[in-house]
């Protein structure tokens, strides 16, 4: 299969004014870091519920009625489900950035040896590689989390585990989402790798060892700060991709961002305003992180380089 | 947990309903992708060629839609027009609007790689800018986008199966609904791995026919494969 650009979706370019975005980043980042301390620490301290919208729901409430069937009253009744979704919500978004960098990490460590057996390796180191990211990016994620989850069960398998969904390790189901979306990415990832790798000149592995590197300093030293930059680009790709799609790991009982607001939705049917709220908060965090890339983007970029 | 083979049989049993689902899963990525570029290209085509303001729009809901998981638009179509739209339409058309969003930075790219001189050469035979566009530039970039079409559609096709969440009788849900059952409880593993051994057969079948269709239309000596 020749896959001759392997980009699984083009970065999401954040538009709009300097000043602007950064107050909305501000006030999203700002609520979110306020509701956690709040939740974990604050609450406790002050004697207060944890689970308090810190918002005047109340207000929302009394101003849908007074503006009811106008623009203005669905705004107010909008902001008054959201207002009380968010405590879940804003715990469901810190699961969700938890999944996304753990299959991150995890998929990066998993990808860099994979993409090296694709560029340096033996026959048959590199078929084992081309088959594994070739099935792996062939078949759909859900499908994948069905069956690790449905499939080999295990989560039942997880739960004997000690300290499984105690303290700051998430549960099974969450675990069992993270090893899905770990393997997923590294495929990806892998991919991203190896054309970075591919990019750099044979020139400069040439020129290295004429000044007299060895192959692996010549590796380390030359060949991988350039191409660790090439597969800039793909990385800020895959981690909007993962911001998005850990949503999936809903479908598999984990009470992530979609999951919570939902499970709310089935309760006061209000389905519209809480995907809405979703979505307000997904892409916030696809903002983010597409700024956040961005910027080390142009950080570490050397003049004139893959340009 | 052993691959039995009386599973292998009760999922040959099914093979009608699982075919259906596949149907299904077919008929949904080809309309998608059809829709994603009967909107994508025009929208392609403005950001690239636009004045500021249609530019800007265009922009703007693309980052919107792609900011956004696929679930949630797929729900969202769902929920916004209850009762008066089947689940298959609303797949294709959250599905279509997504590939929209993102074959427009395909062709924007693409389109952005015919060099300027194309353009100037088009307009000084006398061309319009309509024109030019027409039959100069989006031949070009249409040759050029087929790497790029080949991994949306995949996509498209892979992200089918998050119809699941709105109950669209498509593959992967006919699936969950075949182990559901007293026999099924047994086949789940095998189930699944059916399943997404007849995903990868369609991701392969479809980047081969794609690779193919990029041979039949390279320009002779031409770059931009």
């Amino acid at each position: 299969m020749s896959t001759a650009s392997t980009v699984r979706g083009r970065v999401v370019e954040a538009t709009g004014g300097g000043l602007v975005r950064w107050l909305a980043f501000g006030v999203f980042w700002g609520y979110l870091t306020l509701r956690w301390l709040y939740q974990w620490v604050g609450a406790d301290l002050l004697g207060m519920d944890p689970r308090a919208p810190l918002l005047p729901v109340e207000t929302f409430r009394s101003l849908a009625a007074t503006w009811d069937g106008t623009p203005l009253g669905g705004l107010f009744s909008f902001l008054r489900v959201a207002g009380e979704a968010l405590p879940a919500a804003v715990t469901g978004t810190w699961l969700t950035i938890i999944l996304t960098i753990v299959a991150m990490a995890a998929g990066l460590v998993i990808a860099v040896p994979l993409a090296v057996a694709r560029v340096y390796g033996g026959s048959v180191t590199r078929w084992i590689a081309l088959g594994y990211t070739e099935l792996i990016r062939g078949t759909p994620l859900l499908a994948q989390l069905f069956v690790l989850y449905y499939g080999l069960s295990l989560s039942a398998t997880l739960r004997e585990l000690p300290f499984v969904g105690e303290g700051f390790v998430p549960a099974q189901a969450a675990l069992v989402a993270m090893i899905g979306f770990t393997i997923n990415s590294s495929a990806y990832q892998a991919e991203y790798i190896r054309s970075a790798l591919q990019s750099v000149e044979a020139g400069q592995l040439t020129a290295g060892r004429a000044v007299g590197l060895s192959k692996l300093q010549t590796m380390r030293r030359i060949v991988l700060p350039q191409g660790l930059r090439y597969a800039i680009p793909g990385w800020s790709n895959e981690l909007v991709y993962l911001i998005k799609y850990s949503s999936l790991a809903a479908f598999i009982t984990v009470p992530e961002l979609y999951k919570r607001t939902q499970d709310i939705a089935s309760g006061n049917f209000r389905y519209f305003e809480l995907l809405v709220l979703a979505g307000i908060i997904y892409l916030g965090l696809v903002l983010s992180a597409s700024a956040l890339m961005g910027r080390v983007e142009r950080r570490v970029a050397i003049p004139g380089l893959g340009e | 947990m052993l691959l039995q083979s009386g599973a292998w049989e009760y999922i040959a049993a099914n093979w009608v309903y699982l075919g259906w689902g596949l149907v299904f899963t077919v008929c949904l990525t080809a309309v998608s992708v059809v829709l994603g570029f009967l909107l994508g290209l025009p929208a392609g085509i403005i950001e690239t060629y636009g004045s500021g303001y249609s530019r800007r729009l265009v922009e703007r809901v693309g980052v919107l839609v792609r900011g956004t998981p696929i679930v949630i638009i797929l729900v969202a179509f769902y929920f916004l027009f209850p009762l008066t739209i089947a689940a298959f339409w609303a797949a294709a058309l959250g599905l279509g609007i997504r590939s929209a969003a993102y074959q427009s930075q395909i062709f924007r790219g693409a389109l952005q790689s015919v060099g300027d001189g194309q353009m100037e050469a088009a307009r000084s035979v006398g061309m319009s800018k309509l024109d030019a566009i027409r039959q100069v530039t989006v031949p070009q970039a249409l040759r050029r986008s087929i790497p790029g079409f080949q991994n949306e559609f995949t996509i498209v096709l892979k992200d089918t199966s998050v119809a699941y969440a709105i109950g669209l009788g498509e593959l992967l849900t006919r699936g969950t609904n075949l182990y559901l059952t007293e026999q099924g409880n047994t086949a789940v593993l095998e189930i699944f791995l059916a399943i997404s051994a007849v995903y990868f057969v369609l991701t392969m079948a479809t980047n081969l026919s794609l690779d193919a269709l990029g041979r039949r239309f390279a320009i002779p000596g031409g770059e931009g494969r």
